[in-house]
């Protein structure tokens, strides 16, 4: 890799592991190799949204021409969020594609995650299932993101969400693998006939 | 020449090349030099930690030949323009506004408050501390800095450890060869080896153990085992390469094949006369005709002469000089000499149809058997002597065979009619046509009985003449097929090459050196590469070079872009093309040690520029890429052309 892009990774490496959201546990990135080609990210759910609580974890890899490109980041933890794949977990955030500027780092971009999870864009989705239900049904979104990030993101459980619960049980006892049958209730408003009809197809 | 439309990507990448020129008018040949030498930010360790204001946002280190932007912020000089080269419409880094020209100012104020900053060099074996502004004088002297080889070995070692290394290690030390005591690189041993005059190998051919000076010579004139073509397929002949000693053979066997090939040749010839000539008086008159021919008997002429050596092995040398050994070993080059006060194509022509009325010693007749035992010949022989010895022609008088001879005799006979005519009557009475001295100087001979024979043999080989004559026509029409077998079959393979890259065009320009010449005296300033696919199905693009750079470049740096072509499945296609473009020049430096280190430059598409839209034209007048992407300086100094060849990569991958 060009020299710029690892002594560049190196000091921002330092920067997110002095700074003070990583201090108050909000940030985190960890090496995965010794190149400096791809690291692990990880940001806790803001607070006052579906995902506070968990912890989500980020796949970034360091293209050659960094930082003058941006790094690609997904998320490795699977999360419910207009902006963010349901299934392959990419991102549409504008300053991972055409508004970078070889000035952010990795600190930045993993702020600027946070931020998305607390503000999501449904007119410009990733997800368009997501996004639909975003915009049409707002209490229904929260409640399956907070399931979301309840089952993938180790965030604290609550009573009221016995209901999903359940409903997840009872297809996974049908045979259904337990992603597969939450998505589908996910995507069919946890409606149970719909869902299973999915499934089946 | 101005460059084949205004790429939009060098129209930006030439903007910042402009700007630093005009913030620093004058110092146009330093902005040069510098950008040589120049890298990202500081990578020392300082004294007391460094204020975030001498950082370089990009780099993030300290701030080495700061400039100022529009917008108040500053960086490295190399920072940023990297950074507005690699991008497309470039924009600033901070606040992501589009930078839009002169808009960079140096920043001498931070550049003196930084140098006095106290510093540590980070190497390990120094210790020093100094102040900035001392580190580039340091470094100069400095033993644990790090000096790349002054040999351009491409190795980097600590300036105490040079020396040794030119003594023990470097592969391009110079060493004495041990035969010719010439001192050559180190690591051009083996090489020199091959072509040091003075050392002895075995011939690859005949294992005869020979110098490196004498081997040129003897594989080209003299090894028996050596492979060799055939002479006559310049005319022709596609039979493959032989060793020179069964070339004589192979010249016996195909004697009627080479003769056939040598008429269609002279009919050729004949007819492309006709054509020039319009309507001349007498179409059949071929001598007189052939010696107004415009062509160059000298490319045919010394070929003739040259196999007398060439296909003569050392055994077979001796029976050749007795003249029993095929109608080239000495015919023809005594009929050549013969005449040589003509003209050479009437020379050639003479001995051509000499060849083509003598059956030869090898088919005296056609449809009977060739000589099988040498009681035969000479049986024939006896019978026909008399002929030959009345001929006028020294060629007919040596006692070649008697075939041959009687060939010769009844050319005579066509050389003193008026016209070579192919009808009976010159047949018929060759003795009054041809004259007296073949009979009144003449032997004792049976006449009649000869002449029967003669004419006979005429007959025959009129008939043999109609036959050949055909069996052209139809090889000409079979060459035709063939030929447009063989175009279909380039054009099916050119297209298949193209298409089968996947996406990465591998593009060596051979000759470099005169092709940058050929760009410097602006003869041929841009180049252009073959068109290539991103995949079977996928996009066509072709490679543009202009070895001397273009506009602001001009004479510094070399500069590449893509151009989009008109490819067969640009209906199909995603337009305008997504995706990233890699452009590299290769590193070519074989030092297995050693990290090849290409020049390379990645690139994303932008879709609103011109470049990226379906091409309209055959190949798109806009192209993209960088007008400076390397300095001319650098891509000399060795690695990058090797054999007087650069290569380019271009790695096109679509999203």
């Amino acid at each position: 890799m060009a020299n710029i892009a690892v002594a560049r990774i190196k000091r921002e490496f330092r920067e997110v592991v002095k700074s003070e959201e990583a201090a108050k546990c909000n940030i985190r990135v960890e090496l995965i190799d010794d190149n400096f080609t791809e690291l692990r990210g990880e940001i806790a759910g803001p607070p006052e949204t579906p995902y506070e609580g968990g912890k989500f974890l980020l796949e970034i890899k360091i293209p050659e021409t960094y930082p003058f490109n941006p790094p690609k980041v997904k998320f490795m933890t699977k999360i419910w969020h207009p902006n963010i794949s349901s299934v392959t977990g990419a991102i549409c955030l504008d300053i991972l594609k055409d508004q970078w500027a070889a000035a952010m780092t990795l600190r930045t971009v993993l702020l600027s995650l946070q931020a998305l999870l607390s503000a999501a864009e449904p007119d410009d989705p990733q997800d368009a299932v997501v996004a639909k239900q975003y915009k049409e049904n707002r209490h229904l979104w929260e409640k399956t993101a907070r399931h979301w990030a309840q089952e993938y993101a180790e965030a604290p459980k609550s009573k009221k969400d016995d209901e999903f619960y359940d409903k997840v049980s009872q297809l996974a006892e049908m045979g259904f693998d337990r992603h597969k049958a939450l998505t589908a209730l996910s995507a069919h408003e946890w409606n149970m006939e719909r869902a299973t009809q999915d499934l089946i197809s | 020449m101005k460059p084949g439309g205004r790429g939009a990507g060098y129209e930006s990448v030439g903007m910042a090349g402009q700007s630093t020129g005009q913030t620093a008018p004058g110092t146009n040949p330093q902005v040069h030099r510098q950008q040589e030498e120049m890298t990202e930010g500081w990578d020392v360790l300082w004294d007391s930690p460094l204020e975030s204001k001498y950082e370089c946002p990009i780099c993030l280190m300290g701030l080495r030949e700061p400039v100022q932007t529009n917008c108040g912020h500053r960086f490295c000089r190399y920072c940023i323009l990297k950074s507005i080269r690699q991008d497309i419409c470039p924009r600033f880094p901070i606040e992501n506004s589009l930078f839009t020209g002169d808009q960079i100012f140096r920043e001498n104020f931070a550049k003196r408050e930084i140098f006095p900053l106290r510093v540590r060099f980070s190497n390990k074996g120094s210790k020093e501390g100094m102040e900035l502004s001392f580190l580039e004088t340091h470094l100069s002297t400095c033993n644990f800095a790090f000096v790349e080889c002054p040999l351009e070995c491409g190795d980097t070692f600590w300036r105490k450890d040079i020396p040794d290394h030119l003594k023990n290690d470097c592969p391009r030390r110079l060493v004495k060869c041990l035969h010719c005591f010439k001192e050559i690189p180190f690591d051009h041993q083996e090489i020199h080896l091959e072509e040091c005059p003075t050392v002895v190998r075995p011939c690859e051919f005949c294992q005869q153990e020979l110098t490196n000076e004498q081997m040129k010579r003897h594989i080209a004139n003299e090894c028996p085992r050596a492979l060799v073509l055939c002479m006559f397929s310049t005319v022709g002949c596609n039979v493959e390469k032989m060793e020179r000693r069964n070339l004589a053979e192979h010249l016996q066997e195909f004697t009627q094949v080479h003769l056939r090939l040598l008429l269609n040749g002279l009919q050729t010839l004949k007819d492309a006369q006709i054509h020039r000539a319009g309507n001349h008086s007498d179409p059949h008159s071929l001598p007189a005709r052939m010696t107004e021919v415009p062509y160059d008997p000298r490319r045919h002429l010394p070929l003739l002469h040259e196999q007398q050596t060439l296909f003569l092995p050392p055994g077979q040398a001796a029976v050749t000089t007795q003249g029993s050994h095929g109608p080239f070993g000495s015919e023809v080059p005594h009929a050549v000499d013969q005449h040589s006060g003509g003209d050479g194509i009437t020379r050639l022509s003479h001995s051509m149809q000499q060849m083509v009325m003598s059956p030869g010693p090898f088919q005296p007749r056609l449809g009977e058997t060739t000589w099988t035992s040498t009681e035969e010949r000479e049986h024939y022989a006896e019978q026909v002597i008399p002929v030959t010895r009345v001929s006028p022609y020294p060629a007919v008088t040596s006692p070649y065979t008697a075939a041959a001879a009687l060939g010769a005799h009844a050319y005579a006979h066509m050389e003193g009619s008026s016209g070579y005519r192919t009808d009976g009557s010159s047949v018929s009475s060759p003795s009054r046509d041809s004259g007296a001295p073949s009979q009144d100087s003449g032997a004792p001979r049976s006449e009649d009985g000869s002449m029967a024979d003669a004419r006979a043999l005429r007959t025959k080989v009129h008939t043999q003449e109609t036959r050949i004559v055909e069996q052209q026509h139809y090889i000409r029409e079979l060459e035709l097929k063939l030929g447009s077998l063989q175009e279909k079959y380039f054009e099916l393979e050119e297209k298949t090459k193209e298409k089968m890259c996947n996406g990465t065009y591998i593009w060596r320009i051979k000759e470099y050196s005169k092709l940058r010449q050929q760009a410097i005296n602006g003869e041929a300033t841009v180049r252009h590469s073959l068109g290539f696919y991103t995949s079977y199905y996928g996009y066509k693009l072709c490679v543009r070079v202009n070895l001397n750079g273009v506009d602001s470049a001009h004479g510094t740096h070399i500069s590449l872009f893509i151009h989009f072509m008109m490819g067969d499945n640009d209906d199909i296609l995603e337009w305008p093309f997504q995706g990233k473009i890699t452009l590299s020049i290769l590193d070519q430096n074989s030092n297995p040690n050693q990290q090849a280190k290409h020049i390379t430059e990645t690139l994303v598409a932008k879709p609103s520029y011109a470049a990226f839209q379906r091409p309209t034209t055959l190949r798109n007048h806009k192209g993209f890429g960088y007008m400076e992407f390397a300095l001319l300086r650098s891509l000399e100094s060795g690695q990058y052309i090797k054999n007087d060849t650069l290569i380019i990569r271009c790695t096109v991958q679509p999203q």
